[in-house]
């Protein structure tokens, strides 16, 4: 070989080192698998979201037992979510949604607990836990004519404060049922899209209720979806939730010098009957 | 006329069966889809060729000399194929039933093709070299650079303590003990014990670069140090103990290579090393035994009280996986190591491998099918040394020193490294057995062997 041939090899050796690929997914230690609520909140941002357009859009979601609407095969196939979310997976549509933290919300886990026989999957590490400051996933491929988007959520209180007020009284909650309350979730899911012109923020903004309702029980999911067809977007390249929020139990601790952290528990997310290119 | 008679002319086909030999042998070595049965099935069809072409060559003297190693080899393989860790994993799926049947059928056939090639006077052990250290080379660039592109230069010390998110499921194991390799058409993370195979493999070629002169053998000595280099810079862009152990192997292994063809005085050394290792292995294995047994409890307690017998005896990662299998030999249900039922196994959790092919066999051929294993490693360390110092015409040492440093440090790293279930995402699960290094190094056994008995007979004769 001359020593010319030889000499491309050295700039092969340099492309590899920008190991961009995977250490991008790589945690620290435990990371989002701790016993202290605090420490397991996701808050990863995209910096190219952060000044992509903003077009807002207020939907009407619906609930699994409407999916019909939107995708007929749900009702003939699906009694719950949980076979859903095994066959729509989306990590059975291409292999970049097995990598990093947000792949929990591709795997077919739809809840919290030891879901088909996969202890290695239960609890922490099931859910991506995120506060109201969000996260976002940046694709690495792209997908257009997009159906409708779902998700599988539970809104969630931090049950390790010891004393926490019944809404409403002086007294301290002595059991689940006393801490049922009111909560209102103000959901902001934006998908990104690309454009010539840079990248939009599809932001798509809805309200969901967990009524008389104590939090962080194992099953009080909701799945969400909302229809997308009526939209025409194209070249999605990456999602963002954010949201706000209302909560009884909070609000009046707060009251009485009690702080109780929040959060929302993401289990899974769906853009199904799309292909990644 | 006789069949012989008949298929005489064949062998005027012996060099293309020699070329066919070297492309299979670049199939194994490469680990080409990481199929045995692949291997097995190549295997099988190049013996037959090879025995069309030197069917005249075969003579009953060869095969009864040859037969010392063959019988056993025919006792260990069939054990294995049906004993408790093959039946236990076909239970549950690991095996299909065909990479069961290719356990002996492949691994006899590369054996028998060791034997048939040192028969066949148009293969040559230079080519035989290039072409696997080769093909390795291309599967180790290969495996680097997917490494370096997925996570960069010395990324298990940038990245040490961190972990990896695969399919929603975290790593169980940090990502500075992993690392990617190519297995079947795919790069997957696997352990980095296991990643550190091939690379030593390849560095076994700096043998060679102690007898070639870089100024009247210059595109050999390059081709070598190619292989060389690839090798280390496998190691050293992805650092890790198994990599710096691997590394002092080699040395070590290169040394005895070169000092042995230099000094007399040398290979007196190196076979006392070997007897004294020998001693010291089977002291340790009977101290084991003993231990495991209901009779030897007060030895084991003794021991397990004393910080350094502990370690060495009973609290080792070898052991622990061993010593079930040991205390057990003899209970109801059990054959010298064989279960009635494989769901046994299951149960008590004792077919999995412990890292080390040495520990392994008593569970993967019962204790027959490990003393079979053993008495072939005894004879082929014969073969082996018969086969080094004789006769050395043409250069040809400096290929058998080849041959010694890559079957030394693929035996090494069976010894210590070896963990065949070494996927982190996915489940694998490759007893050496089932892997193309060793298939390579049963074929070297043989060939060594037969060629070691070939040269006495000339010497006798002469």
């Amino acid at each position: 070989m001359s020593k010319k041939r030889l000499l491309l090899l050295i700039p092969v050796f340099f492309l590899t080192s920008c190991g961009g690929y995977s250490t991008s997914y790589l945690v620290n230690g435990d990371a989002y698998n701790s016993p202290i609520f605090q420490e397991n909140y996701y808050t990863h941002w995209d910096d190219e979201f952060k000044d992509a357009v903003k077009v807002s859009k207020a939907v009407d979601v619906l609930h699994f037992d409407e999916l019909f609407k939107i995708d007929a095969q749900v009702f003939e196939k699906y009694s719950n979510t949980r076979e859903y979310g095994k066959d729509y997976r989306m990590n059975s549509v291409n292999e970049m949604f097995n990598y990093g933290v947000q792949s929990k919300l591709f795997d077919g886990q739809m809840v919290c607990g030891a879901q088909d026989g996969h202890p290695e999957k239960a609890y922490q590490l099931a859910r991506v836990q995120i506060n109201t400051d969000g996260f976002s996933m940046r694709f690495s491929k792209e997908s257009d004519d997009l159906k409708y988007f779902a998700f599988q959520y539970k809104a969630t209180t931090d049950n390790t404060v010891q004393k926490v007020y019944k809404v409403g009284t002086d007294e301290l909650a002595k059991s689940d049922a006393d801490m049922y309350h009111n909560s209102t979730v103000n959901l902001s899911i934006s998908l990104y899209t690309k454009t010539d012109d840079g990248i939009v923020n599809n932001e798509f903004t809805f309200s969901e209720v967990f009524e008389s309702k104590t939090t962080n029980r194992g099953d009080y999911y909701k799945f969400t979806a909302f229809d997308l067809r009526s939209y025409n977007l194209s070249r999605l390249i990456g999602i963002s939730v954010k949201y706000t929020f209302d909560d009884e139990l909070i609000n009046w601790n707060k009251e009485k010098g009690v702080d109780i952290d929040y959060a929302l528990f993401l289990y899974e997310m769906f853009i199904p009957h799309t292909s990644w290119h | 006329m006789k069949l012989i008679e008949r298929l005489a002319p064949l062998k005027k086909y012996s060099i293309i069966i020699s070329f066919l030999a070297l492309e299979v042998f670049a199939f194994i070595s490469f680990s080409f889809g990481n199929s045995f049965v692949l291997f097995g099935v190549l295997s099988f069809a190049l013996m037959v060729l090879l025995i069309l072409v030197t069917i005249r060559d075969i003579n009953v003297n060869g095969i009864a000399h040859i037969a010392i190693l063959f019988i056993p080899l025919v006792l260990y393989v069939l054990l294995t194929a049906v004993g408790l860790y093959s039946r236990f994993h076909a239970y549950v799926g690991d095996f299909n039933i065909a990479e069961v049947v290719f356990v002996p059928i492949g691994i006899l056939s590369v054996a028998l093709c060791g034997y048939l090639m040192s028969l066949n006077e148009t293969f040559k052990l230079k080519h035989f070299f290039v072409v696997i250290y080769l093909a390795l080379a291309i599967l180790v660039f290969l495996n680097l650079l997917v490494n370096l592109i997925n996570l960069g230069f010395f990324y298990p010390i940038i990245y040490k303590g961190f972990y990896m998110y695969y399919a929603g499921l975290k790593s169980s194991i940090p990502v500075n003990e992993m690392a990617y390799t190519l297995e079947g058409f795919k790069f997957i993370e696997v352990r980095m014990d296991h990643y550190v195979l091939y690379p030593s493999l390849l560095l076994s070629s700096s043998a060679f670069l102690f007898f070639v002169s870089p100024k009247t053998e210059k595109k050999v000595f390059f081709i070598y140090l190619t292989f060389t280099v690839i090798g280390v810079l496998a190691l050293a862009f992805i650092p890790s103990i198994y990599a710096l152990l691997a590394g002092l192997a080699v040395i070590v292994i290169d040394l005895i290579v070169f000092l042995s063809f230099k000094f007399k005085v040398c290979r007196k050394v190196v076979k006392i090393g070997f007897i004294l290792l020998a001693i010291a292995f089977a002291t340790i294995m009977i101290i084991l035994f003993v231990i495991n047994q209901d009779f030897g409890a007060s030895l084991y307690n003794s021991f397990k009280n004393n910080a350094f017998l502990n370690k060495i005896f009973i609290s080792n990662r070898f052991v622990k996986v061993f010593s079930p299998l040991i205390s057990n030999l003899f209970v109801n249900n059990r054959f010298f190591g064989f279960y009635e039922n494989p769901i046994t196994a299951l149960v008590s959790q004792e077919a999995h491998l412990s890292g080390s092919y040495a520990f392994d066999n008593i569970m993967t051929g019962g204790l027959l099918g490990a003393l079979a294993f053993l008495f072939i490693l005894l004879f082929a360390v014969k073969g082996f040394k018969r086969y080094l110092f004789k006769n050395n015409d043409n250069q040809e040492y400096r290929y058998k020193g080849l041959m010694f440093a890559f079957f030394a440090i693929f035996f090494i790293y069976s010894l210590f490294f070896n963990n065949g279930e070494y996927g982190i995402f996915y489940s694998i699960c490759k007893p050496i057995y089932m892997t193309g290094p060793f298939m390579l190094a049963v074929f070297m056994i043989f060939y060594s062997y037969s060629q070691g008995i070939n040269k006495k007979e000339e010497t006798v004769n002469e």
